[in-house]
């Protein structure tokens, strides 16, 4: 399948922040969703991949063309829809002057299409940009980047401040974007629980590296969350797969990530094994722990004795 | 480009209105004191390119827009472009506005009695080329204030540019009026703009507008190479 996103090796340095060697691509017919906590490097990929901010190193590659010096790069901008974590739109705009703005953007606007979005969305054209509401202006700008037919949308934040009614018919939209197979998105969020809805591949990003880069049904179908006690831990520990795993501490109990439930339930059936979800998956990776390190082992194990 | 001046324009229209109706309060209440044409002239034709100018850019900065912008099929070029376009024809709008402005208050004053009207807010007293000659000037001078504002704006963003922005200006007209104040380009400038006929003016006129108007386009050109560079 052919590639509409492809970021090889990006590097961007700032004062207090780096990011290196980002490395991932997004297919035609996939929705890849991009995580991690902010601060991570989520927007400067983003930012890069728009041709926004010029990367220290590594390529971008959007539709095909480096989105920084490409001639044609009006062209490849006219096929990206793009949702920013704000309504961007000048303040003393009104709603149908959105639409004006876009007619004299994109050569492939469809007006019909903006005015039903809008009237799906309760967006009432005379009204001002800075009297919508945060979830409102997200609904207008969300409009704005399907009208003109895009082959790709970028999306940060995209579902940010909308009510979960709002953010289902959203999703909804989405699914239908994506039943043309030469469609791709590429969305950050941090609300996990839209992306195990629609995502197809999942990457993790923090402090400016990709931390975990797997599909979707590989968190949600196969990963899984064992609840042990400390002799569980210590069990797993001893076991030929502790390197496997992850393990975090809550509360009187270890939660440890496990990367097939199904064959872990087989091999320990006393251990309570949940399905794992986005926030899971990162949080383990993110936060917790190899139960291959010794000493973390043993920390727990003096925990228990006293 | 296109969608550059449209955007610029879309979004300077709503406060339009209002702009226009300050403008002809203040353009009545400075002729009635002065006494004169050019006061009214000289405001309508600056206050509206100079408080479009100032508000377009800081719109850029409001709510991400100018990186927002940057999604759009639009270059860098296009934008400073639509920029400096969407400018002058602000300054065209507030030209001919200035001078339908100054002919109508002329015009007004010659239907008063003349015990109510200052004699220099009559056209007769004025005349048709002088309403016009004021307008083009403060034109002028205006597009020479976007000329050396609008690449600081480009680069550094509205808020940091108004930091550097008035102090260059002060410096460039006070430096100007120092320099050319009591030395012998004036006294020969005056020579020789009171030697002048009505065409040679004319052509002095077509002359500095032009000039200005190379001057705005080198402006744009460095403008872009900046705005190239720029992160947003």
């Amino acid at each position: 399948m052919e590639d509409m996103i492809r970021v090889q090796g990006l590097a961007k340095r700032y004062d207090d922040f780096a990011l290196e060697d980002v490395t991932f691509s997004v297919p035609a017919g996939t929705v890849v969703g991009l995580v991690g906590s902010n601060g991570a490097g989520k927007t400067t990929t983003l930012k890069a991949i728009l041709g926004l901010v010029r990367p220290d190193g590594g390529t971008v590659k959007l539709l095909g063309c480096n989105p920084e010096n490409a001639k044609d790069i009006d062209k490849v901008k006219a096929r990206v829809g793009v949702v920013l974590d704000t309504c961007a739109f000048p303040d003393a705009n009104r709603v149908a002057d959105v639409g004006i703005l876009g007619r004299a953007a994109y050569a492939a606007w469809e007006d019909k299409r903006f005015k039903a979005l809008c009237d799906e969305f309760g967006l009432e054209p005379r009204k001002f940009v800075k009297d919508l509401s945060r979830g409102m202006g997200m609904k207008l700008t969300l409009a704005f980047a399907l009208s003109h037919n895009p082959d790709l949308l970028i999306l940060d934040e995209a579902t940010a401040g909308l009510d979960p009614m709002a953010r289902d018919e959203v999703l909804d939209i989405l699914r239908c974007f994506m039943e043309d197979e030469g469609h791709a998105i590429l969305l950050s969020t941090h609300i996990t629980s839209d992306l195990e809805k629609i995502a197809d591949e999942v990457i993790c990003i923090d402090d400016g590296r990709i931390v975990f880069d797997v599909p979707k049904d590989a968190i949600c179908d196969e990963a899984g969350i064992a609840h042990c006690r400390a002799v569980d831990v210590e069990i797993l520990a001893a076991s030929g797969i502790a390197n496997e795993l992850r393990m975090l501490q809550r509360g009187m109990s270890t939660d440890v990530l496990v990367p097939d439930r199904f064959a872990f339930a087989c091999s320990y059936p006393g251990i309570s094994t949940d399905r794992a979800s986005i926030e899971d998956y990162m949080a383990l990776t993110l936060k917790g722990e190899s139960l291959g390190q010794p000493s973390h082992l043993q920390n727990m194990l003096k925990e228990d004795q006293r | 480009m296109k969608a550059m001046v449209f955007s610029d324009l879309i979004t300077s229209k709503g406060s339009a209105l209002a702009l226009l109706g300050i403008t002809a309060l203040v353009a009545v209440f400075i002729s009635i004191p002065t006494g004169t044409l050019y006061g009214a002239i000289g405001a309508c034709a600056a206050m509206i390119p100079f408080i479009y100018l100032f508000t377009i850019c800081a719109y850029d900065e409001l709510n991400g827009w100018e990186r927002y912008r940057l999604t759009l099929p639009i270059s860098r070029r296009q934008v400073v472009y639509g920029r400096y376009a969407s400018m002058l024809i602000i300054c065209a709008c507030s030209l001919v506005l200035a001078v339908a402005l100054g002919l109508a208050i002329g015009l007004v004053a010659e239907l008063l009695p003349e015990s109510i009207v200052p004699d220099g807010l009559r056209l007769s007293n004025i005349g048709v080329g002088e309403v016009v000659g004021t307008a083009l000037l403060t034109q002028v001078v205006i597009l020479l204030v976007a000329t050396l504002t609008l690449p600081f704006i480009m680069r550094y963003g509205m808020t940091k540019a108004t930091r550097i922005a008035p102090m260059l200006l002060i410096f460039v007209i006070s430096g100007g009026m120092v320099l050319l104040s009591n030395t012998p380009i004036a006294v020969h400038a005056e020579a020789f703009l009171g030697g002048l006929e009505m065409w040679g003016m004319v052509l002095l006129a077509a002359v500095i507008v032009v000039v200005v108007l190379g001057l705005y386009a080198l402006s744009a050109l460095i403008a872009a190479h900046l705005y190239e560079h720029r992160e947003l």
